[in-house]
This record gives structure tokens, sequence and C-alpha cells, in this order.
């Protein structure tokens, strides 16, 4: 009895022991550590958890960046990938992007980069643009106030307005900037520069026109300004009005056709015809706006007064201020046998200086995987 | 007989509900300081499962050979480890193949080691996957973004 009592004793002991050593039974739900691999071979997310916590210090180890006292700004090549792999490579530069935005404590910055935020910054940027405009105008106003013209003139002044040059054909209206001016400028000079009835020029000493220019645009029409002002003063002897725009031309397109313009491109008809045809030449592009504000003498058609300032600026995604240029590759080599595949793979991130072109850093991570034929494919 | 079986049932019944029925929750019990303060800088977790011969558990076969944490000349905090894969050196072992494990390292602001109950880790490394082969040492760093680290883990495990 007591020997039953022993040996029962002893199991009851060994279970007791033992079971502090099992496993727990804890339901998984089907969601598994991000560091495990579930399927073998291929690009998984251990790789890309490890490439970025081991890429993310090198970056902020760098000197150009610990020793950089400001912010080091970093632009977003797109990954290459030249492995047998179908891998979505942003994961690696997003992983890599939130390590170092979330230890870097500020000393790194990206670009938004195609991403969602980008269209309502362009709507934000659109908004505040006329407010923009708006000082502009009357830094502009109060400077043509304060001028020698106005401010040794001992009676008053009378300009005409006559409608601004859009040079570069683009359906944009600098006219509506024109007519603010004016009313700025009467304001800021209290009574000392008056304006002629809009459309008119007679009794004026001064003529107030301009240029607006678009930068960097590639359809350009080349005018020359005296040509210009030639042009509007020979429409006002032939009591032609001095309305630049007339009603679309054709009504599918929408067109409004300079017909200043007209008058000085006649040689170049063919330029018309592409900005009808393409759809691009119309949009308002994406360049910087200027406009040159001249005051003409209505005598001798000598500039008085010039003033180029920028109606609209060009939108960027700020790149242009990237210290470095943060890229990387995929490579793989493969080896297949007898439904066995082993894949070496070779994940690398370079800095590129933008200015030199020169890599300023790499560092790479390898790992070599085996796994069967059939789900190596992700 | 009945009235004996429901003086026994009802009080029996009663305690089984006000035991189990009543707490939405109960309380999670604090990992024992003394464990705690065992533990030292490199650990290996409990093995899947257990073999009667040949070995499952790292901790049979693997080696530290040195282990240090410094700065690295950004001043950021750096462990360097040594760790050797010596299975196959017992005569019951001799088809040993390489070993795959993964290793996480934790920075601490404060110190750990011996020091009980813990604050919380400043840095946490993903579980880096490292093969060794049979006989070999790998040499391995982990470096944390976050400046300040004091003390630090490496947690070994095998999958």
């Amino acid at each position: 009895m007591s020997r039953k009592l022993m040996f029962l004793l002893s199991v009851s002991l060994s279970v007791i022991v033992f079971s502090g050593c099992s496993t727990p039974q804890v339901s998984s739900h089907g969601i598994v550590d991000v560091d495990s691999e579930v399927i073998e071979g291929g690009v998984g997310s251990n790789e890309v958890r490890t490439v970025a916590q081991k890429m993310g210090p090198a970056v902020l180890a760098l000197p150009a960046v610990a020793n950089n006292a400001g912010v080091t700004r970093i632009a977003i090549a797109p990954m290459k990938n030249s492995s047998r792999f179908v891998v979505d490579t942003n994961i690696f530069m997003k992983k890599l992007r939130l390590e170092l935005n979330r230890y870097s404590q500020g000393r790194v910055r990206f670009f938004s980069q195609q991403n969602n935020a980008r269209k309502t910054r362009h709507e934000i940027l659109e908004n505040r643009r006329e407010d923009e405009v708006d000082a502009s105008l009357d830094a502009v106003a109060e400077q043509f106030v304060q001028s020698y013209l106005v401010s040794n003139s001992k009676k008053q002044l009378r300009l005409a307005v006559i409608p601004v040059l859009n040079t570069n054909l683009v359906g944009m209206n600098a006219d509506s900037a024109t007519a603010l001016l004016r009313n700025k400028i009467v304001e800021a000079s209290k009574g000392k520069v008056v304006f002629t009835m809009p459309g008119t020029v007679a009794g004026a000493d001064y003529l107030l026109t301009g240029q607006f220019i678009a930068v960097g645009m590639k359809k350009e029409g080349m005018v020359n300004l005296a040509e210009y002002i030639g042009v509007m003063n020979k429409r006002i002897k032939e009591g032609k009005s001095l309305e630049v725009y007339q009603r679309p031309v054709n009504k599918n397109s929408g067109i409004q056709i300079n017909l200043v313009n007209q008058d000085i491109f006649l040689n170049e008809p063919e330029l018309f015809k592409q900005i009808q045809a393409s759809a691009n030449l119309r949009a308002n592009p994406n360049v910087t706006k200027k406009l040159n504000l001249l005051v003409v003498s209505a005598q001798d058609k000598m500039a008085v007064f010039e003033k180029l300032f920028v109606i609209e600026k060009k939108i960027t995604e700020g790149t242009e201020k990237a210290k470095f240029i943060l890229s990387g590759e995929i490579t793989s080599l493969t080896k297949k046998q007898e439904g066995k595949v082993a894949d070496y793979l070779l994940i690398t991130m370079q800095l590129v200086s933008p200015e030199s072109n020169e890599v300023v850093w790499e560092d790479g991570y390898e790992v070599k995987k085996s796994s069967a034929t059939g789900i190596v494919y992700q | 007989m009945k009235n004996k079986l429901s003086e026994l049932l009802v009080p029996a019944l009663a305690a089984l509900l006000a035991l189990s029925g009543c707490k939405a929750t109960t309380n999670l019990k604090p990992e024992s300081a003394a464990d705690l303060a065992e533990e030292g800088k490199i650990v290996v977790v409990r093995p899947d499962r257990y073999v009667i011969f040949g070995t499952r558990s790292a901790e049979d076969y693997l080696r530290v050979t040195y282990s240090k944490l410094t700065d690295n000349a950004a001043g950021l905090p750096e462990v360097k480890v040594g760790l050797r894969n010596i299975s196959g050196s017992h005569w019951w072992d001799p088809g040993s193949k390489d070993c795959t494990i993964y290793v996480q390292t934790v920075f601490y602001r404060e110190p750990i080691t011996g020091q009980g109950a813990r604050t919380a880790p400043v840095f946490r490394t993903n579980k880096q996957p490292v093969v060794i082969r049979r006989g070999d040492t790998r040499d391995l760093s982990f470096v944390s973004p976050v400046k300040g680290v004091r003390d630090y883990q490496i947690i070994i495990s095998e999958d």
C-alpha cells in the first residue's frame, strides 16, 4: 500500500514539476510574429525589418549626418529590384524611413514623395498664392509710389493701362494682377497718381504695362516688348479694342486666342495650332510665373520704372534641398536542382550626393535561402 | 440521504460560482525579481521541444566568445558579440549541422544585470536570423539609434 502511495506521489510530483515547462495553450488567431517566416524562401518581412534596423543606425552614424548641426534632408529614389522575386521594393524604403523618423529626433528629414498628401498640399499652396500675390502687389505699389518718378513729381501723374503681354501663350491672364496693382497704386499715392478710363490712353503721361513670363516653358513666343507697345498704339489709333482676349475660337477646345499676340505672331501660326491641339500646353503649367511691370513714357516710350516680381511660384517637391539621395537595389543569385532552389540575396542601400553624384555611403545585407521551387515566387 | 446530498451540493456550487464566475479579470503575476536578477547579458529561450539523444537547445551548442557594449564613432551604443557553434563535439552527435538562430538585442538606459525589476528598454532590435556553421564563430554587431545606453541583453531563440 505504501509502495502504491509512493508511486502515486512521485507520479503526481513529476506531473507538477513538468507542467511548469509546458507550452502555453494560447490562441494565435492566425497572427504570427513579424520576424518569423511562415513560408520558406523569397524575400520576407524579416529581411525588411533587419535591413531597416541595420541601415538606420548606420545612416545616423555617418559623419555627414551625425556632425551636421542642422537637419539632413534626404530624397528617396525608387529601389531597384534585380532579383527574380516579385517584391514591392518601396517597403524597404518605407521601413527604413520609419526607423529614421522614429529615432533620429528630427535630425533626418524626408520629403513627401509619391503619396496622397501631394494633392492636398497643392490645394493648400494654390490657396496661399492669392495672399502672396496680394502682398507682392502691395510691395510693388509702395515701391512705385516711393520711386523718384512719383515722389519728385510736382504735378499729378496720369497713367493708362495697356494689357500685360502674355509671352508664353499658356492661357494665363496677368491682367487681373495689373488691375489690382492699379487700384493699390491709387490708394498708396493718395491721389498723386490717377489712371485713365480702362481701354483709353488719351491724355496719359505714362503707360503701365508689362510682360508675363512663365519660367522654363518649352514653347515660348519670342516677343519684343517695344514691338508690342507699338502694336497696341497702332490698335488704339485704328480704334480697335484693347481687349486682349476674344471669345473661344474653337468651341470644342475652349481656347481663347490672344488678339494682340495674333498681331505679333503672324509668322507663328504653327505654334497656335500646337497649343490648340495640346492639352498639356493649354493647362496651367507648374512653373514659376513672373510679371515684369513697366511704366513707359507715353512720349518717348522709355521705361521709367521696371519691377519684376513673382505671381506664382512653382510648386516643387522640395527635393532641391536634399543633401542626399537614398537608393537601393535587391540582387540575387539562384541555383536550382531537382525541385530545390537556393537563392543568395544581396540587399544594398546607398546615399548619393546630388551635386557630385558620389556614393557617400553604402551598406548591404546578405542572406542565403533554400526552398522548394514551387513557392519561391511571391 | 437527499438532504445530505443537497447540503453538500449547494455550498459546493455556490463556491464554484463565487470562484469562477464573478471575476472578469485576474491579476497577472509579476516576474520574480530574483529570477530577473539571475538573468545574464546573453540568454537563450527555452527550446521548443526536448529530445533524448543529441540536443535541441541552443544552450547546448552555442558558446559566447566575447560580448561588449561600446559607443561607436558617432556615439551610438553598439553591442558586439561572438557566438560559436560547438555542436558535433560529442560522439553521440555526429550528424550535427549548421545552426540557424534568431538574435535580438535589447538596450537599457539603466543597468539590469543582477538588478531584479527592470525599466522599459530604449531600443529593441528585431529578431535577426544568424546562421553559424558547425564549429564556426560569428561576430555580430547591434547598434542602437538611441544614445544613453548602459546595459543590454541578448536574447537567442531558435525560431
